[in-house]
């Protein structure tokens, strides 16, 4: 490991052999799946194992939805995380704020991408943008493209406005990818702006927050609000999700400032504070989300519950979803106590671990709470099953790469955080 | 207060104060509604040319509601619209069955423009207009009635039926999928199979199409307004050509009637050689609606949408489900309509006869009514076969790769009960 | 005297929340500056005009990837 070093833009310069090898593992990734992406839209949803609940013993919607509720919640985990930290004026958190940033974006986008892909026409995703303003008053669906599109034009302002904020406070020596960026966010950029700026940047955290506390819960509530099947009318939909998407919010800026520090050392930015800081925050989001989980189970399992709900109910704790769904408890639960129990004092390593189990276990959560209910339907009809095909997985693993990928190419091209001019200038 | 047809229209001072109560409930003009409830029955009863109607309100209209809306029932002469009245002018010249097709009386307004009672409930002010308007319909709609006896306002079809008389031969099952040539996993009719959990241990067949439920939630999920209810005949249809297949129709319908169109349909020509249908894939709206969808599209029971507006009489009021049944358990029609088939038969029935709507408590207010008991939710589903074709063979899902159907056991406490 | 639809309040109330939040700040918080503002505003209608823009890119591709001839 490297010695103790500051933050520099040395990580925007240059391209190691390692960082190379990363990129080409993830653009081969990528292109798997664009392959995959081809093969279904050309071949239509046949190539997955949906079916039509009932009738056809199937499940309606399956893992595109399932990763899609996963990347959403990232995506209002992340933009919280980043709203907190620009309202407070958190500057020791700016960098973390800057990953939380640019995460929104990258999570908000592929949250709509894979809605796309599970579209049965996705050539017609145009229809939805040009029948809005009559969907809207009554489709949920329609508020989750609002927002999607709210939650991408937020975030891209916020990277926008602070690096705007970043580059006046900055020497010039930047690498010459990096100048363009200047050059698009610094149009009629003035130091007189620069009290402006930073109230701006504050307000529009507090915009950020806004955003993911109400409009953050569409994507969950939306199934809950017309949805139809067993266990779809829980009230506390919204909050599941919300609850998810903080604890995967955080886990994923854990994860990724764990990663970063690992590798450059930046002891500045991420110091041993900010990492414990994110640790409490993820065990904090971790017992939330235990809670929470808790509470929307506890409704199910009583035989006070709907017959429908108790038959969800028991498939989960001890049926044939109980795997996954004891699975998901354990991956989320275990890293959160051990995390409490040492005080978030884990070291850098064991944190990234533990953020990367909670990851996978919402991740888990996210497919049954898409599935299960749909396995279950109504009327008398056959319990279904629901095993996604090599499609399914190539595309929703490819997801995650090309997430990925979207990252390692920002880091390159964004600073993380700002290198003071040597000469303060006088205000 | 039985009006005559020949007099002319008589509004009395009753008629004010019951007109102004109605409409001092919302906010919209008490006085431009009074007028335009009192020009629209002398519209129904003949006094008044629709042009004339039209050019005296048409400005009022637009400035107290943003929109004048009047032109889209016009042009389908919806008989559940806001504007019964246009029903019986338009009605005549259309020749009933849900004709209409695009081709309205009033020169000037774009066809093929789909006619739907959506409108009404979204789009801005149109949600609380419709509420104005309702209220005028509620004040014609009472004279039209008394005015005209062959039509009587609305036409809702809809269907009985007979659960006690199937006998899950699977024909209506068979004909739905010829007539609207549904590849083999799309049964828009399917026979539900199950026995109660209670001494009997019978099994009993519930025949499940569309409900074609007059608040359906599927409307209300559609995120491109691809799902809709017809006004002519309170069919609910989906339109082909603006589904993008989210299926979260599927997701807000308890009943399960949805199906996607997963891979390529059956060829086209193959529909047309079969069935002796002009356009059998066109509705009166001159949308796609009808038959099997195509790829990446949801479908449904449509209430054979290419009957009800086939150019053959025999066709229309008919559906493939309800003429094969071989002991005449589905019976369809216009349930508004005291004299049709299904109104019919619920009036010959006992009087102790149970009668139920399916998952009513949903309040998504469906248009088939069953006789007989209705399945509790603790009811067990039995194996069986699913199709004609299944009788004859092993019972496994037709689509390749899929796991074998998972029967609960009967009575097995794996319920959660 | 009846509600509005739903979505009406969900769209205003809920969705624009943030919207209204930020650009009452950014006009009238301190310090005022309406240049910078006003260039901030301009940059966020940008940013949603090419991201509905790119929407209605992403269904044109998808419409090329279902033509191709394989």
């Amino acid at each position: 490991m490297a010695a103790r070093t500051d933050y520099s833009l040395d990580h925007l310069r240059g391209i190691s052999k390692r960082y190379l090898v990363v990129v080409a593992a993830l653009v081969v990734g990528a292109l798997l799946t664009l392959e995959a992406i081809i093969h279904q839209v050309q071949q239509g949803l046949a190539t997955t194992d949906l079916a039509q609940q009932g009738t056809q013993a199937g499940a309606t919607w399956g893992l595109y939805i399932g990763t899609f509720e996963w990347f959403a919640g990232m995506a209002v985990g992340t933009l919280a995380i980043t709203g907190y930290i620009r309202f407070n004026e958190l500057d020791a958190y700016e960098m973390v704020a800057r990953i939380a940033n640019i995460w929104a974006f990258i999570c908000g986008i592929s949250a709509a991408w894979l809605i796309v892909i599970d579209l049965g026409t996705p050539h017609r995703v145009l229809i939805v943008l040009s029948r809005w303003h009559e969907t809207v008053m009554h489709s949920p669906l329609a508020w989750d493209v609002t927002f999607v599109t709210t939650l991408l034009v937020f975030t891209v302002t916020m990277v926008v406005l602070s690096l705007r904020l970043d580059f006046l406070q900055m020497d010039d020596d930047l690498p010459v990818h990096t100048y363009a960026v200047k050059r698009v966010v610094s149009l009629g950029a003035t130091d007189a702006e620069i009290p402006k700026l930073e109230s701006m940047r504050k307000w529009l955290g507090l915009g950020l927050i806004v955003l993911a506390f109400t409009a953050g819960m569409i994507p969950g509530l939306l199934m809950g609000v017309v949805g139809g099947q067993p266990g779809y009318f829980g009230s506390e939909r919204g909050m599941v999700f919300l609850a998810g998407g903080l604890v995967t919010g955080a886990a994923l800026v854990t994860l990724t400032a764990g990663l970063l520090r690992l590798r450059y050392s930046w002891r500045d930015k991420l110091s041993n504070s900010v990492m414990r800081g994110l640790g409490q925050a993820l065990t904090l989001f971790g017992f939330v989300w235990l809670v929470v989980l808790f509470n929307d189970v506890v409704t199910v399992v009583t035989d006070m519950a709907p017959f429908f709900e108790q038959r969800i109910g028991d498939a989960m704790i001890a049926g044939e979803l109980a795997p996954f769904f004891w699975l998901s408890v354990l991956l989320v639960a275990a890293p959160t106590i051990v995390l409490a129990a040492a005080k978030y004092r884990l070291g850098v390593r064991l944190q990234s671990l533990a953020a990367a189990s909670v990851l996978l276990g919402v991740w888990v959560k996210s497919n049954l709470t898409v599935v299960e209910p749909l396995l279950f339907p109504n009327l008398p009809g056959f319990t279904g099953s629901y095993s996604p095909t090599l499609v399914e997985w190539v595309i929703t693993l490819g997801a995650i790469v090309i997430a990925a990928l979207l990252f390692v190419l920002a880091i390159k091209i964004v600073p993380l955080a700002r290198v003071y001019k040597t000469e303060v200038s006088a205000e | 207060m039985p009006t005559d047809t020949s007099a002319p229209l008589d509004f009395d001072e009753a008629w004010e104060t019951d007109a102004e109560e109605r409409l001092g409930t919302v906010e919209y003009d008490t006085e431009l509604g009074k007028r335009l409830g009192r020009d629209a029955q002398r519209l129904a009863a003949g006094e008044l040319s629709e042009a004339e109607f039209h050019e005296r309100y048409h400005e009022e209209v637009i400035a107290e509601f943003g929109v004048d809306d009047r032109l889209e029932t016009w042009t389908s002469g919806g008989s559940e619209s806001a504007w019964p009245n246009t029903d019986s002018a338009d009605g005549a010249a259309a020749g009933g069955g849900g004709g209409g097709g695009g081709s309205g009386p009033t020169p000037g307004v774009p066809g093929g423009d789909p006619s739907r009672r959506s409108m009404l409930k979204t789009a801005g002010v149109l949600g609380a207009a419709a509420v104005g308007l309702s209220g005028l319909e509620g004040m014609a709609g009472n004279v039209v009635a008394q005015d005209d006896e062959e039509d009587d306002g609305d036409v809702q079809m809809g269907m009985v039926i007979d659960t006690d008389d199937c006998i899950a031969c699977l024909q209506c099952v068979e004909a739905c999928s010829e007539e609207n040539n549904n590849t083999a996993d799309a049964l828009w009719m399917f026979v539900h199979r199950y026995v109660e959990d209670d001494y009997r241990d019978t099994e009993e067949y519930l025949p499940r199409p569309c409900q074609h439920c007059s608040d359906a939630p599927c409307e209300a999920a559609c995120p491109v307004v691809a799902r809709y209810q017809r006004e002519d005949d309170g069919i609910v249809l989906t339109d082909y050509d603006a589904c993008i297949g989210c299926r979260y129709c599927e997701v807000a319908c308890p009943y399960g009637v949805n199906y996607l169109q997963w891979g390529e349909p059956h060829e086209l020509e193959e529909f047309d050689d079969l069935h002796d249908i002009d356009e059998p894939r066109e509705s009166a709206d001159g949308l796609h609606t009808g038959g099997n969808p195509p790829k990446g599209v949801m479908g449904k029971c449509t209430f054979c949408v290419h009957r009800q507006d086939s150019d053959d009489e025999e066709l229309q009021g008919t559906t493939a489900c309800e003429e094969i049944c071989p002991v005449d358990v589905i019976h369809f029609g216009n349930i508004e309509d005291e004299e049709s088939a299904p109104r019919q038969y619920l009036e010959e029935l006992d009087e102790d006869a149970s009668t139920f709507r399916l998952l009513e408590d949903r309040g998504t207010e469906p248009n088939i009514v069953y006789v007989g008991n209705e399945p509790s939710p603790d009811s067990t589903p039995v194996e069986g076969p699913r199709t004609v074709e299944d009788m004859d063979r092993d019972l496994t899902r037709q689509r390749t790769g899929r796991s074998p159907v998972q029967y609960p056991a009967i009575g097995g406490d794996d319920d959660g009960s | 005297m009846s509600l509005p639809p739903i979505g009406m309040v969900v769209l205003l109330v809920i969705l624009l929340m943030p919207v209204y939040v930020t650009l009452a700040a950014w006009l009238f918080a301190e310090p005022r500056d309406f240049r910078t503002a006003g260039i901030g505003i301009v940059y966020m209608a940008a940013i949603a005009v090419a991201m509905i823009a790119s929407t209605a890119a992403l269904g044109v591709g998808f419409w090329l990837i279902g033509s191709l001839p394989f």
